[in-house]
């Protein structure tokens, strides 16, 4: 789905959308993106990773994906090279995530990091520590609380459903969840 | 703020944050922020949630093309023209029957407006005549077609089988609309503003606020297709 090419003259082949290069290029040091399309089919996937991993859920990360788009690919100079973008987009996405708390909570609930060594090199790599600092959470709650976390968040059941595995009341799954949601905010605010 | 109705905002935001809705903004305390903090990061270690939807892709992708593609541009421009040259033959016949036949615009029953727009309103000239812009067989359902007549440009559009128009003029700086095809919007060249065919603003990145488009009255007449605009003899 990479769309690049080598240094060089222009006019080199293209990848179309979700297929494989044309032709073989050899990864090299100087790639570009020659016009607003490469950008996007590179980057996309990106972008909505991290702003899935801020905001934690899809509509919400949809917006801030399209706001990062719209602000960000009509002033860009192109060609340009794949870290000139990938950091001018990641800037976009840090303001455009603050604007979202500012506007929403009233609060920088999360934020991007200024630390270039953290802005992931490659769409592939998880841009998120997200599910080892989950994990590092989970372990470290006593079991009942635990338990309620990880149907609900990760394995996305409904209160109900936690309820019957956990063999309470609805009424009681609720203000254990509740109560485990505490506990974890404490246990993560010690992990930063 | 009761302690009860703060617990039922953070409960809320977290259900739907489980559930992936929108959550609704509420004035977050320091406690809060933290829960929602840890509420993220649990939500996202869900396996493959963070990964966006191909239908998200292609729609955003749609969006953009519609404000960053010049060809789509210059496609619409080439449109005109040969629109144009058709209305221009047309344009001396059109003349002749809105001047022999005298046609009132305070008697003449119009096409139903639409929807009223947030603002704008709809084009009235103090002396205003009825010009046939187009033949009603240009027009098929579902078409859109630029057209200029006299001292108005704009768009006119055939959905559901009624006739609408709006100006063709960006309300923000005065310049002059494309019509993106892809996305069925007018799109500004000058700051990206978005209008609907109905005049209706969809998106700007102004600091301001900005009109909606001026709708312009049409009407079909024995096969013409014909827009209320102001004489330019008086």
């Amino acid at each position: 789905m990479v769309a690049r090419r080598q240094s060089g003259p222009l006019g080199g082949q293209w990848a179309g959308a979700g297929g494989a290069p044309v032709t073989r290029l050899r990864a090299v040091d100087s790639e570009f993106y020659a016009d607003w399309d490469a950008v996007y089919r590179d980057n996309i996937g990106l972008v909505h990773r991290v702003m899935f991993a801020k905001v934690g859920n899809r509509p919400d990360a949809e917006d801030l994906t399209t706001e990062v788009f719209l602000a960000a690919l009509r002033p860009l100079r192109l060609p340009a090279s794949v870290g000139e973008v990938r950091a001018y987009l990641l800037a976009t996405a840090r303001t455009v995530l603050a604007r979202h708390w500012a506007r929403t909570l009233g609060r920088q609930v999360t934020s991007l990091t200024e630390d270039p060594e953290q802005v992931p090199a490659s769409p592939r790599q998880e841009p998120t520590t997200a599910p080892e600092q989950a994990r590092q959470i989970l372990a470290a709650l006593p079991e009942r609380y635990r338990q309620i976390l990880q149907l609900r968040f990760l394995e996305a059941c409904t209160v109900a459903e936690a309820a019957q595995v956990l063999g309470i009341s609805v009424a009681n799954a609720k203000v254990l969840q509740h109560r485990a949601m505490r506990r974890a905010a404490d246990v993560a605010a010690g992990l930063e | 703020m009761s302690v009860r109705s703060r617990t039922r905002d953070i409960t809320r935001y977290i259900e739907d944050l489980i559930r992936s809705r929108r959550p609704r903004r509420f004035t977050a305390s320091e406690d809060d922020a933290a829960m929602v903090r840890a509420a993220i990061t649990l939500r996202a270690a869900r396996p493959g949630s963070g990964e966006p939807t191909d239908e998200f892709v292609a729609s955003l992708h749609r969006k953009l093309a519609a404000e960053l593609d010049p060809p789509a541009e210059r496609r619409v421009a080439a449109a005109r023209r040969t629109f144009l040259r058709a209305a221009a033959a047309a344009g001396g016949a059109a003349a002749a029957v809105a001047a022999g036949a005298g046609i009132d615009h305070a008697v003449t029953s119009r096409t139903a407006p639409g929807p009223a727009p947030a603002a704008g309103g709809t084009l009235t000239p103090s002396h205003g005549t009825w010009l046939t812009v187009a033949y009603s067989a240009d027009l098929p359902n579902g078409a859109v077609r630029p057209f200029t007549a006299s001292a108005v440009t704009g768009f006119i559009e055939r959905a559901d089988g009624q006739l609408r128009a709006v100006s063709g003029i960006c309300t923000h700086q005065g310049c002059r609309l494309a019509f993106a095809a892809r996305s069925a919007r007018l799109v500004c060249p000058c700051h990206g503003a978005t209008f609907a065919l109905d005049g209706t603003v969809l998106t700007h990145k102004l600091p301001i606020p900005l009109e909606a488009l001026p709708r312009i009255e049409v009407r079909e007449v024995g096969g013409a297709v014909q827009v209320y605009t102001p004489r330019t003899d008086v």
